[in-house]
């Protein structure tokens, strides 16, 4: 069974005397069960939305979705979800084991299951040095481990994680990453949201792309149709300066480390050419490697596309 | 159980607010109070006495109702602290008569420590104190489970400030609802004078919970009276709460 | 899977608490009604529907009682500032009926209130009105029906029926069986044909032992005052030997000693001198006082209502009565003297 399914999810913002915003329009999302789903785009357009739409702090104003089959507007579906707000907000006047208690009691846990899941969730986000502190004095890294942690308390199958790596230092997000990645290896589904690519393509096994509420891309990252392979790099050695000063001059550009020449050329096509001639002169091929636009180009030239409609 | 882990929260939260300093402020009150003006007066010092616990009780009483109550919703929407408490498997309703019973247990404890203080106080005085000023404490805080459940309503509503305004009025005005049925008997028979009958109904009537007058003077009040006025307030809160459910559930964070 | 669950489950769950809401509505009505007959039931008829009576208690959100105690003693004040000078009283009755109204059962502002406006003001009716609106709200304060006989007994007694209504309050009060020893043993004497005043003195000695100052200087001046009420009597009896004596009446104190009639002056413990009247009728200076702050305290407040009406004082005290607001102008207890009326300041010499 899909972990989500959204049909024509829609949402307008209606204030009186402003505007309507029309935040999210039409959705159609499906996220198989222990998938890791990312979800970007630009600042507004409306992942956070969707979000709050699917742990049911907002309500759709068309269309519906539902969690493992049960509808959002339930409270069962609820039970399904971990949710980590945008940025975690919590009574500043509790210490982080007293915030995981009051979850779990809000989640009917026993004292019992409480203490388990306190143990669990404090090793796997290194929490017990904190435990005792009040949330007031915290850090943005600090609030955020705490913030995952109440995601996690109950141990539901969909985590919805909205940027949980923002504003983070390195070893934090290692920390985070590294928490993904154990989740969906103990078979959790998560879906979260990112302005950061980079841990986008390294984290998901697919991908969805929002433009001014509408998803305008989804896949998996390796397959993203339509994203191109900008160039393929030749790396040889055992060329000879004058042969090497040929090739240079017949490539689009060029580097050369120590023995190791680097030749860059538009497509594949281009490259077994040039690689006959570095074998015709004696040389030897070390890799040939594409090139492919970086996710980032990628998002760019999309968005782009999508405005210029 | 759920209900109850918000209430214990919100009431850990109004403690630690020191939010019961007001009881602080209660024993000067009464204690400066009543010494200043009892020192000038014709033997009437334990009637001042008296009136002063109560209606200083009323009145520190209110402050907390109002003053945390119309911001009991509003700042966990604010604060969007609320964000990981509805996602959770529970009804909003459930965290609205949390909240509610949490600022009620805090009302509770607070009038509770108020009326030991005094009777304390008058006793320490050499005074003695009839069933009737109990009654009037627990008709003062029955009319704070009024005014907290409209405090609350109005947090789901408005921002603190306007809502502290319209529930300080209600305050006010809930005392003086008696006026519509006071009316001069030119308007007998009219249809002002039945409409101002209709308000009087709907208006909460907080003079229903005044026994002040009664108390400190010592005249007996029946059984009965305080079983309708506890009745009444019962059932005017349930209708406020019942309002703050229906507002809040249909509420996008 | 179909995620377009039909009947949102929101209207599911509307509907019912709308109609919880409705009925806790009604039986939030039906609760009133029952609260205010049963009041009512406790205080008799009136609390909620006497016309404006309780109109300013319900502008005080729940204060009222502890500002009727600060009117009360501002009240206080006013009187002991007003005993020491002017003696008018003018707002004393509107602050008592404030006072009461905004703490219908503050016993002791009916009380007091009453015996300040009899006794200081000497305005008997005011203070039975006082005392009238604060018994039914009181039905078991012996003390408000004891004061309002005593009213009749003392400041009213020359009225037809003021000793039947002295034994009437009087029997009542005794009847709470709440009111000391003391005011059944009145009830009692007032059946029989015992003298009024030594009734009156026995009040006054008994509020002496009240543990309130300004009571126990009332009492002590109210029982000096009957002293010298007690010798105006010995000296019509002396002045009547003079008169039998020389043929003409005597004018002061040094006219008897002269015929030995006298051979020392009579006490005035409050600083007073007696004389004569022209028909020797015995007179105190200190009595006469006390009459004449009140009757002049009676014309100008009839001075300043006419003010109030035509914006100007009026150019004669006449005037007054031609106006319907006095019957006639009260005599200057002094014989033979007149008021003196300015009427570009409206004050009465
Ligand atoms: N409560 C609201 N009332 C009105 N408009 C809103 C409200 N919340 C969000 N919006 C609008 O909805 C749109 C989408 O907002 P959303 O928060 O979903 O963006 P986002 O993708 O999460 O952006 P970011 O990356 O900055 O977090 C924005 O245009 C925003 O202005
Ligand atoms: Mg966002």
């Amino acid at each position: 069974m899909a972990a989500i399914v959204t049909r024509a999810l829609s949402k307008t913002y209606k204030v009186i005397g402003k505007a309507a915003v029309r935040s999210l329009r039409g959705l159609d999302l499906e996220i198989a069960e222990n998938e890791v789903f990312g979800f970007v785009g630009r600042n507004g357009a409306g992942k956070t939305t969707t979000i709050k739409l699917l742990c049911g702090l907002i309500h759709p104003s068309s269309g519906g979705a539902s969690l493992f089959g049960e509808d959002i507007r339930l409270r069962e579906a609820r039970r399904l979800v971990g949710y980590m707000p945008e940025q975690p907000y919590f009574y500043e006047y509790l210490t982080p084991r007293e915030t995981l208690t009051f979850y779990g009691r809000l989640r009917g846990l026993s004292a019992a299951q409480r203490q388990a899941q306190w143990d669990r969730v404090a090793g796997l986000l290194e929490l017990e040095d904190i435990a005792d502190r009040r949330i007031r004095g915290f850090s943005k890294g600090m609030r955020q481990r705490v913030g995952f942690a109440v995601a996690l308390v109950g141990d539901p199958p969909l985590l919805i994680l909205d940027e949980p790596m923002s504003g983070l230092d390195p070893i934090g997000r290692r920390m985070i990453r590294e928490a993904i990645l154990r989740l969906r290896d103990e078979g959790k589904t998560i879906f979260f949201s990112s302005h950061v690519l980079s841990d986008v393509e390294e984290l998901c096994d697919r991908i969805g792309m929002l433009v001014e509420g509408r998803l305008v891309h989804h896949g998996r990252v390796d397959e993203l149709p339509g994203r191109r392979m900008k160039e393929v790099e030749v790396s040889a050695e055992g060329l000879d300066g004058a042969a090497a000063a040929t090739l240079v001059a017949r490539s689009a550009g060029h580097r050369q480390i120590d023995q190791v020449h680097l030749f860059r050329v538009a497509d594949l096509e281009n490259a077994n050419a040039l690689a006959a001639e570095i074998l015709a002169a004696g040389g030897r091929i070390r890799e040939l490697q594409p090139v492919r636009e970086s996710l980032d180009d990628f998002f760019a030239r999309i968005q782009q596309k999508e405005a210029a409609k | 159980m759920r209900v109850l882990a918000v209430a214990g929260n919100t009431f850990r939260e109004a403690v630690r607010d020191k939010v019961l300093y007001v009881l602080l402020f209660f024993a000067i009150i009464v204690i400066l109070g009543s010494r200043a003006l009892g020192w000038i007066s014709v033997g009437q010092d334990l009637k001042i006495v008296k009136d002063f616990c109560l209606a200083s009780m009323s009145v520190f009483g209110a402050l907390i109702a109002i003053f945390v109550g119309t911001s009991l919703l509003y700042k966990e929407i604010d604060k969007k602290t609320l964000y990981t408490i509805i996602s959770q498997p529970m009804h909003r309703y459930e965290f609205v008569l949390g909240k509610y019973f949490g600022l009620v247990a805090l009302l509770a404890l607070a009038l509770g420590s108020m009326s030991a203080l005094s009777t304390a106080y008058i006793f320490v005085l050499g005074g003695k104190l009839n069933l009737v000023f109990f009654q009037a404490a627990l008709l003062n805080f029955w009319k704070l489970l009024v005014v907290t459940a409209l405090a609350v309503l109005l947090s789901a509503l408005t921002s603190p400030i306007l809502g502290a305004i319209i529930v300080f009025c209600c305050f006010v005005f809930g005392h003086a609802t008696g006026v519509f049925l006071d009316l001069p008997p030119q308007f007998n028979g009219t249809f002002t004078k039945h409409f101002f009958e209709v308000i009087y109904y709907c208006v909460p009537n907080l003079d229903n919970f005044n026994l002040h007058s009664e108390a400190a003077n010592d005249i007996p009040v029946s059984l009965a009276y305080t079983a309708w006025a506890l009745a009444y307030g019962t059932a005017y809160s349930a209708v406020l709460l019942i309002m703050a459910c229906l507002a809040f559930e249909g509420k996008d964070l | 899977m179909n995620p377009d669950v039909p009947a949102p489950p929101r209207r599911r769950r509307i509907l019912p608490a709308l109609v919880c809401a409705a009925l806790c509505f009604a039986s939030a009505v039906g609760f009133q009604v029952g609260a205010d007959r049963a009041r009512a039931a406790d205080h008799g008829s009136s609390v909620l529907y006497l016309p404006n009576e309780h109109l300013l208690r319900h502008a005080t959100a729940g204060l009222n009682t502890v500002i009727a105690d600060i009117l009360w003693l501002h009240c206080i004040q006013y009187i002991a500032i007003e005993n020491r000078e002017a003696r008018n009283f003018t707002w004393l009755e509107t602050m008592v009926l404030t006072t009461v109204r905004l703490d219908p059962h503050f016993k002791d502002a009916f009380r007091y209130g009453a015996m300040f406006l009899s006794a200081l003001k000497a305005d008997a009716e005011a203070s039975t009105r006082l005392l009238c609106i604060g018994i039914p709200d009181n039905p078991r304060a012996w003390e408000l029906s004891y004061e309002l006989g005593m009213n009749y007994l003392m400041n009213r007694r020359n009225e037809p029926d003021a000793r039947r209504y002295a034994a009437y309050y009087l029997g009542m009060s005794a009847s709470t069986g709440l009111a000391s020893e003391f005011v059944a043993t009145v009830a009692a004497r007032l059946q029989g044909e015992s003298n009024l005043d030594s009734v009156e003195e026995d009040m006054w000695r008994n509020m002496l032992e009240s543990p309130d100052k300004v009571l126990r200087e009332l009492a002590e001046r109210k029982l000096q005052e009957m002293q010298i009420r007690e010798i105006l009597p010995v000296l019509n009896q002396a002045a009547a030997e003079y008169h039998k004596l020389t043929g003409h009446w005597p004018e002061t104190l040094d006219d008897l000693k002269r015929v030995k009639i006298v051979d020392k002056d009579p006490p005035d413990p409050l600083g007073g001198h007696y004389f004569f009247g022209p028909d020797g009728k015995a007179l105190n200076t200190t009595l006469l006082d006390n009459e004449k702050k009140l009757q002049q305290g009676v014309l100008e407040q009839v001075v300043r209502d006419y003010q109030d009406k035509h914006d100007r004082w009026p150019d004669t005290l006449d005037a007054l009565v031609k106006e319907g607001l006095l019957k006639a102008i009260p005599a200057n207890p002094y014989p033979g003297q007149a008021w003196k009326y300015d009427p570009a300041a409206g004050t009465v010499e």
